[in-house]
Parts: structure tokens; C-alpha cells; sequence
């Protein structure tokens, strides 16, 4: 069965490389004791995928990894055994139970919040949350990439689903999927280039919030948090299938109790409808506008730098 | 979790791998302050990936660690792109756990793996603020104590060290902190304390020695200069190995490291006597721990750290008596966990092979012999155990194992080497090629072929082995050597299969002018320091010529330290450390060796080396009969 686990990565651990951090939890999923499920062959090696590798430097509120599990005790004791399992920096806040038919983590990606703030003494010059309205109202934001055929140009436009001002930063949503990601301090240069200025070297400080995946029928799309996909496992968790050995068999005999354990508790795949508090504006076009209402300098300074609350499903009640 | 961070994000940013220098991995140690009386700081003079995979430093950080009063913290060389940063923004060098500035601690200890390190002293001396030389310190500064293997000549480095320990750090740090604490408090000063400590038993404190040198630059004298002050220093030494503390719970990096998994050490010593091993002599006798001991600690280590791979760590895995039935258990446990055992250098028989195909992938991996000479009569001079015929036993078992990747390694330069020698390398390279293809049908041999990697390295006499009289030869005679090696493997019927390598004859020639140097290659290896030298173990920053210069500047030459002829009665600079092992013993294998005669190892028969006073280890236990024999 696949098991969607969320954690948080912080202070000093921010300097800790996604390769890292993957060999960090094939330990720590040892050290917690987990029925995790291996590929045959002379050098196994455990199922898990990562949503989406986290750059050197930034924190965050909300990454992903699935993993495949024979057996699993119920989400709260998994969180827990991982936890005494981990270190004060990578801290797990959920696991949670996919459904079969669920895309892993990695292709799943479709958005992510961030905070991006600016270091203190590196503000830029410029009033520079005056210009957000013009910046969005731009038909393309194109920027020069540097690939390794040359440098072409992307425009960032239609992957910025959401930017405004809060305090000393701002909060982005942008397209995370792997033909379309964006990063955070590259929209940030278009934007403060936009003003006619520049950006400083490492003169932000970039918090990734969520992870966003697409949910809801073709017209009706809407942005989830990946842990949304998922549900909880009860307490008494989901024993595994001692027929056959192998990995193969371990992985099908998973599934089918996941699935079936999912059909017990009587919950398709949760969807926006059941936590409106914690879905975004359902459509591109709706965060588009959202955002552009969330940008007046006054609404920016009350918030700080939480997002609206619709974008936190971190604060759930 | 420490929050605080001694390098800013900006730095951190700029520099490769920050997480070197973040501490913060799981098990790592952190404490009270307030509950502290000495902080060590612990560290191994290299880049972190290769100081965090040694064993040693693990089982002192969690001894030390396991007293109560003492907090133990790691340090390791900032890499180069860090170390221009560190000084251009005088930025004092950290220990990992707190990261507080290492002049704050009581003691830096520092580890002495590798000659080539040297250097890397004075750059952590340098960044920490520490002054370079001992005798210029003041109570401020941290008590600067070096050990391991090249501790044993601690001479070369004196000038740097308040103090050294001689020998296995299990028995004597609790002494030394204690008399540390009961000197501070009694306001004793720094002079006073590296005094009392210089009489403790395997404690040996450089500045209260004087050398004198003959006019031919040969040692005259080198006696105590203060009353009380012992003339011969012994190493120290942990008779029960079995009851010893062991990390459990070692250190588990997030970067991928040199050694990333779990070590056990099955033994301490050798009991084979090879003349050109230091290691073999400097930590006999010989001592096995308790199997039931070591699957404990097995499966305790793989829980606490999560890690996937197991080792064994000794001398030499195959002579531990008790091997079968360790193997038996980790191979059973390690297969139901997922846990690979990477084994180390086992002896190539039917036994051997057996477990190496159950643990590994017999079409990736590739077997590995140590001849370390071409001829029998040259093995005979060096006691190397190892017969042309188990050789070719050994590596046609494997080919009809299904193995067809061989290493074999080499040295050049050996005492008494002819090109008859030589021609041997090239030689039983070829025979073990031609053994492929008699014990291959041509149907079966999967890749095609076989592959033969034959490497040589160049031979460095060190002190307290039975070739610390012999002569190292010049960086041209080891290149001559090299040339005649590889055109006579380009002459064998089997060349193709064959490829060779050599490594680098100028980081050899230095490493045996250090290896056996004496106290003015203190002044060699700060001037080469202060012409921005370090890093020399790797060799896209090593300097020969920088190091010729400094050599040239001090008014010494590399020559007279190595391809010197040495004297039955010279006084070498390591002759005040007693190893166990004695001079008498020594001198005897050398007058042995030069005649090609060979050494019964410790099992077969007691050769007096004087290592019995320590009354342990295969000394006084009765000798377990080995599963193969004895070749």
C-alpha cells in the first residue's frame, strides 16, 4: 500500500540536499522499524518517491514522499515511530493512506506555495510593492534560461498562479509540475526587473508552504494539498499478507488491503468538498483574481507573512 | 537541535557540501554546558566525508561522551573554498555540535591517520587561532594531543603538540582529564599540567625532550630535559577488547561518505608478521573479540543508525577464529533486513567464495589479492603468507564461481627487489588470466573476457617494522621501476586482459621522509604551510616542489631521510616509544628478510617479539585451531 508522508524541514537542516535528505529517511524508515517494501534484485532498495527535491538553503512547511508499505500501524503511530526516528530539523506531520488508482507524489505535483522574504538590509531600493497589478496584468513575463543547449526563453507568466505582498515578502503559488516548475527567485527578479530594479544576491529567504495537486473533474479543476489525496489509517492500522515472499507479491497484497480498508472507512479519495477550509480558489483564473485582491500594501501589512487562510491547510482547525 | 550556526547563510550558500559544516546528524552528541567541565574537541585532519568514515574517532567520541563531565564535539579541515572564506573573514574555526570557536575548548585532539596530513594540522591550528607552535601557547589555548598510528613517531609533528598518546585510547583519557581538572582548580597553569601529564603512563609531552644530532645528521642523544620525566614512553594498550565500550550509537551523516555504514571491529593486531606492516607490528599481540559480543553490537549498531550496510573491520578478517559462525549470523540477519555486508579482505579459499556469493553480485563485484610481491623469493623476504599456488587456486575457484574481475595489488621498491621481481608481476598477472580461459568453456565466459587489474604502489619503510633499516628508493629509481613493470605486462600472451596502474612516486618519497623523520621536519612542514600548502593527501593540492624547497630552505635534504642506508646501532627518533614489540625482535626479521627466509606466524609458533608482556590476546589464550589450517 502507498502511504503519503508529509514533513517539515528546518533551521539548520535547510542546508541539507534532496539526495540527502532521501538517504536520511531510507535510515530513518529502519531506525523507525517500517514494513517498508524493496525491489528484488542483488542491491535492493526501499519504494519512495519524492514530490518535488527542495532546493539547498529554503525551508519548509510542507514536503512529500510516498512510500510502500507491506503492513502499516495506523497513521498516528506511524507519524510518531517516524518522528523518534528523525532529527529536531526534519519533523513528519502526516500519513496518510492513497488510494490505488492515486499518481505518486513526483507526477502528482502541480503547485506549490511559498513565503519569499527578503533578508534584512537586502530590500530592494524601490517601493517595490507598487508594481504587482502592472507585473500581473502582463500578457508573458519572458525570462532567459540557461539550459544546457543555450539560453532560451520561458515565460513565467502562465505558471504564476498567485503572488502578493505580505510584510517584508511575498507569497507566490506557482506551477510546480515537472513541464511547467518555477522558481521562486526567478519570478522574484522578473518582478523587482519589472520595478527597474534587481535582485541582490541570496537576498531571500524562501519558505516552501504546501504542495499542490490537481483534484476535481475536467472544468471544476481545483488545487489540493497532497496529504489531501490521501485519508487517515484507523489506529489499529493494516496488517500485511504473509502468503507469498517477494517484493512483488508484498506490493499487490498492500495494495488490495489499501484499498479495501479505504472501501471500509466508506471515503472515496477526499476531495475539496468535505474541507472547503482547506481547498484553494478552484480554478487558474480564480487565484488569478484572488491574488490581485490580496495585493493592496494595507491587506499585506495585517497579514504578515501568513498566506490566507485558505491557503494554509497547515492551519486546519 | 543546535539552531546556532557559526557560518552565515551567505557562506553557506558559497561553499560546496555545507552540510560539513552543520552538525546536527542524527546521534550526535549534545550537553548541558552548565553540567560540562571539559570540552574536547575532537578531529580528524581531512575533509568531513573521509574523518567521519573512521572508526576510531567514533569509539573515543562516545567514550569520551559517555562520561558525565565531559563534552566531546567533532572538527574536521574545511574544505578549500571554506578555508579562503574562514580567513579573508577571520572567521575562527567550530566544532561541529556547538558550533563555538575551537580556541574555547580544553582540548583539541587531534587524530594522526596518514603522514600526508600534516600540513592539515597547521591549517586547523591556523583557523582555529590556536598558535602553530607548542611552546608559544598560553593558558588560553586549547591542550593541543595528537594519537594514532603516526603518533608512534610523533617527532616530525613535535614542535606542534603539547602532548601525544601512545597507543589504544580506551585506558588512560580518564587519568589525563582528571589531573587536567585537578590542576585547573588549583589554578595549576598550563606549564605545570603538560609536566604532571608527561609522567602519566602512554602520555609523552614533546616539549620537555631535547635531541641531539651528529655531525653526519644521524640522532646522538634524545633524553628528557626535566627530572622525573620518563626516558621511554610505552604504549598503551586494552587487554579485554571484549568488555571495552563500543559506539553503539555512532554518528550517522546525511552526506554520502567514504565509509557509509556500519563498522565492527572484530579484532584488534595481526598475527602474520608481514616485515613491510606497521600496523601489524604496533598493535599486537593479537585479540579476538567475543562472537556473542559482536552480534550484539551487529544488530545493535544497524538499529540505532538505520544504515544498510555492515562491515568487519580488522587486520586481517580471515585469521579471526570464529569467522564461520560470525558470517553465518549476519548473513542470516542481514538477508531478512535488507542489509548488504560488504566484506573486507578475506583470504580467497572455498570458504571465502561461499560467502561472498551469498552477500554480493558475483557478475558486479570483483575479487581482490594482496600478493604485494611478483616472486616467491621476494614474498619470503617480505613474510607474506601467500603461495603462487594459492593464488591460482584461489582465482580458479572464482572463475568457476562465475567471477571474472580480478585486483591484485603490488608494491615496487621492495628490499632486495631484482627485475626478476618484477618480471614476476607481470608474470603471475598472466597466469591468472591464462587460468581464466583453461577453467572457462568459451560458452560460459560471460563478458567475453576476463579483466585483470594489476596495481602497484611504492614501498615506504615506517618505523617499528623489520625494514625500518632499509633504504627507500629515489622518486627516479621508483619511476624506472614503474616503466619496467608495465612494459613487461605489455610483453605477457594475456596483455589484453591485463591493466595496470602505479600511483605517484613524489607523494611516496615524501611520505617516507616523514614516516622516519625527526624533529627538524617540524620547521620543514611549517614552512611549506606558510607557502599555502595543505591538502596534501589529495593530489591535485600537493606541491612537490614546494616541499623540495622547504627541505632545501631548512638545510635538510628528502635523501638523508630516505634512501639512506641506516645502521644496526643508529638511534632512530621513534626509539624512546616503547611498542611491545622490541628493537632485538626487529633487527632478528631484518637479518631474516635479507635472507629470504620466512616467519611462522603467531598460531604456528612463538617467534619472542616481546609483545607477550602485555599478557593477552593470542599470547596467553589457548589457540583455536583455524577452520583452513595454516599455509
Amino acid at each position: 500500500m502507498k502511504i503519503r508522508i508529509k514533513f517539515q524541514k528546518s533551521g539548520p537542516l535547510r542546508f541539507i540536499g534532496h539526495l540527502d535528505v532521501m538517504r536520511f529517511f531510507q535510515k530513518a524508515i529502519r531506525r523507525a522499524g517500517l514494513d517498508i517494501v524493496y525491489t528484488g534484485g542483488f542491491s535492493p532498495h526501499q519504494i519512495m518517491t519524492f514530490a518535488a527535491p527542495l532546493g539547498v538553503g529554503l525551508e519548509s512547511e510542507g514536503e512529500y514522499m510516498d512510500i510502500e508499505l507491506a503492513s502499516a500501524p495506523g497513521s498516528r503511530e506511524l507519524t510518531e515511530r517516524l518522528n523518534a526516528a528523525s532529527v529536531p530539523g526534519i519533523r513528519i506531520l502526516s500519513a496518510r493512506l492513497l488510494p490505488r488508482e492515486a499518481g505518486n507524489a513526483m507526477a502528482s505535483v502541480a503547485a506549490a506555495g511559498y513565503t519569499v522574504c527578503f533578508r534584512p538590509g537586502r530590500e530592494p531600493e524601490a517601493a517595490w510593492r507598487e508594481g504587482v497589478e502592472k507585473f500581473l496584468d502582463r500578457e508573458a513575463i519572458p525570462v532567459q534560461k540557461e539550459t544546457k543547449k543555450g539560453i532560451s526563453t520561458v515565460d513565467l507568466r502562465p505558471g504564476i498562479f498567485r503572488f502578493s505582498c505580505q510584510g517584508n515578502g511575498v507569497y507566490m503559488l506557482l506551477d510546480a509540475s515537472s513541464a511547467g516548475n518555477i522558481k521562486p527567485q526567478t519570478v522574484m527578479a522578473a518582478y523587482l526587473e519589472s520595478l527597474g530594479g534587481s535582485l541582490q544576491e541570496n537576498a531571500l529567504s524562501i519558505t516552501r508552504l504546501e504542495i499542490y495537486t490537481w483534484a476535481g473533474e475536467a472544468g471544476e479543476r481545483h488545487l489540493v494539498p497532497l496529504e489531501e489525496i490521501g485519508q487517515e489509517i484507523p489506529p489499529e492500522g493494516i496488517p500485511g499478507e504473509n502468503t507469498e515472499e517477494g517484493p512483488g507479491a508484498e506490493a499487490e497484497a498492500g495494495d488490495s488491503l489499501g484499498t479495501s480498508a479505504a472501501g471500509e472507512a466508506g471515503n472515496p479519495p477526499v476531495t475539496a468538498g468535505e474541507k472547503p477550509g482547506d481547498t484553494l480558489e478552484s480554478s487558474l483564473k480564480s487565484s488569478l483574481e484572488s491574488s490581485l485582491e490580496n495585493n493592496s500594501p494595507e491587506n499585506s501589512a495585517e497579514d504578515s507573512l501568513e498566506a490566507p487562510a485558505g491557503d494554509r491547510p497547515g492551519d486546519r482547525p | 537541535m543546535n539552531q546556532k550556526l557559526a557560518l552565515s547563510d551567505d557562506i553557506l550558500m558559497q561553499v560546496e557540501k555545507p552540510a560539513r559544516y552543520i552538525g546536527n546528524e542524527y546521534n550526535a552528541v549534545y550537553k548541558d554546558l552548565s553540567r560540562v567541565k571539559v570540552r574536547f574537541a575532537m578531529c580528524f585532519p581531512d575533509v568531513y566525508e573521509i574523518g567521519m568514515s573512521h572508526l576510531g574517532i567514533q569509539i573515543l567520541y562516545d567514550m569520551f561522551n559517555s562520561m558525565e563531565d565531559v563534552w566531546c564535539e567533532r572538527v574536521y579541515s574545511p574544505w578549500v573554498d571554506l578555508d579562503r572564506i574562514m580567513r579573508r573573514e577571520h572567521i575562527p574555526l567550530f566544532a561541529l555540535e556547538s558550533q563555538d570557536p575551537i580556541r574555547d575548548f580544553d582540548f583539541l585532539g587531534i587524530t594522526l591517520q596518514y603522514e600526508m596530513c600534516y600540513t592539515n594540522i597547521l591549517q586547523v591550528l591556523d583557523l582555529s587561532g590556536i598558535p602553530l607552535l607548542a611552546r608559544e601557547r598560553g593558558d588560553e589555548s586549547p591542550i593541543v594531543i595528537g594519537g594514532g598510528p603516526c603518533a608512534y613517531n610523533p617527532e616530525p609533528i613535535a614542535d606542534f603538540f603539547d602532548l601525544f598518546y601512545i597507543g589504544e585510547g580506551e585506558t588512560r583519557y580518564r587519568e589525563l582529564l582528571d589531573l587536567y581538572k585537578d590542576c585547573r582548580d588549583r589554578g595549576l597553569g598550563r606549564r605545570e599540567f603538560l609536566c604532571r601529564a608527561g609522567k602519566l603512563p602512554g602520555i609523552y609531552a614533546p616539549g620537555f625532550y631535547r635531541a641531539l644530532y651528529r655531525e653526519d645528521g644521524t640522532l646522538q642523544s634524545f633524553l628528557p630535559t626535566l627530572e622525573g620525566m620518563p626516558r621511554v614512553i610505552r604504549k598503551e594498550l586494552e587487554p579485554h577488547v571484549s568488555e571495552c565500550s563500543y559506539p553503539l550509537k555512532p554518528v550517522v551523516p546525511y552526506l554520502k561518505i567514504a565509509q557509509d555504514r556500519v563498522v565492527l571491529e572484530i579484532q584488534r593486531g595481526c598475527i602474520r608478521g608481514c616485515r613491510f606492516c606497521q600496523a601489524g607490528q604496533l598493535y599486537r599481540p593479537v585479540r579476538e573479540r567475543d562472537p556473542e559480543v559482536l552480534k550484539r553490537y551487529a544488530l545493535a549498531m544497524l538499529e540505532n543508525t538505520g544504515q544498510e550496510e555492515i562491515t568487519l573491520s580488522s587486520l586481517s578478517s580471515s585469521d579471526y577464529s570464529r569467522l564461520p559462525e560470525l558470517m553465518d549470523f549476519l548473513v542470516r540477519e542481514c538477508g531478512k533486513k535488507h542489509i548488504n555486508i560488504s566484506l573486507p579482505s578475506l583470504r580467497v579459499d572455498a570458504f571465502s567464495l561461499d560467502v561472498m556469493s551469498k552477500v554480493q553480485d558475483v557478475r558486479k563485484s570483483s575479487l581482490t589479492f594482496a600478493p604485494e610481491a611478483g616472486s616467491q623469493r621476494l614474498r619470503d623476504v617480505i613474510n607474506k603468507g601467500l603461495t603462487r599456488e594459492d593464488i591460482l587456486q584461489g582465482a580458479a575457484l572464482a572463475f568457476r564461481g562465475g567471477w571474472t574481475r580480478v585486483k591484485l595489488y603490488f608494491m615496487l621498491g621492495l628490499p632486495t627487489e631484482t627485475e626478476d621481481d618484477m618480471r614476476g608481476i607481470a608474470e603471475l598477472s598472466n597466469d591468472i588470466a591464462a587460468a581464466f580461459f583453461d577453467e572457462v568453456p568459451k560458452d560460459k565466459r560471460v563478458n567475453g573476457r576476463v579483466q585483470i587489474v594489476t596495481s602497484t604502489s611504492f614501498f615506504v619503510p615506517k618505523p617499528f617494522t623489520p625494514f625500518q633499516w632499509a633504504r627507500q628508493c629515489t622518486k627516479e629509481e621508483f619511476l624506472e621501476k614503474a616503466y619496467f613493470t608495465r612494459k613487461a605486462i605489455s610483453e605477457q600472451h594475456n596483455q589484453k586482459s591485463i591493466k595496470y596502474n602505479y600511483h605517484e612516486t613524489d607523494a611516496s618519497v615524501l611520505e617516507g621522509a616523514l614516516a622516519r623523520g625527526d624533529r627538524r621536519l617540524s620547521r620543514v612542514i611549517q614552512k611549506v604551510y606558510e607557502k599555502g600548502c595543505f591538502y596534501d593527501a589529495w593530489s591535485e593540492y600537493f606541491r612537490y616542489d614546494a616541499w623540495l624547497e622547504a627541505f632545501e630552505e631548512c638545510g635538510l635534504t628528502l635523501d638523508f631521510y630516505t634512501s639512506r642506508e641506516r645502521g644496526e646501532d643508529e638511534l632512530f627518533p621513534w626509539d624512546f616509544i616503547d611498542c611491545g614489540v622490541t628493537r632485538e625482535f626487529l633487527w632478528r626479521e631484518w637479518q631474516k628478510a635479507l635472507e629470504g627466509k620466512v616467519s611462522p606466524n603467531c598460531k604456528q609458533q612463538c617467534q619472542g617479539c616481546g609483545a607477550a608482556r602485555f599478557g593477552c590476546g593470542i599470547c596467553v589464550e589457548p589457540h583455536r585451531e583455524n577452520r583452513t589450517g595454516e599455509i
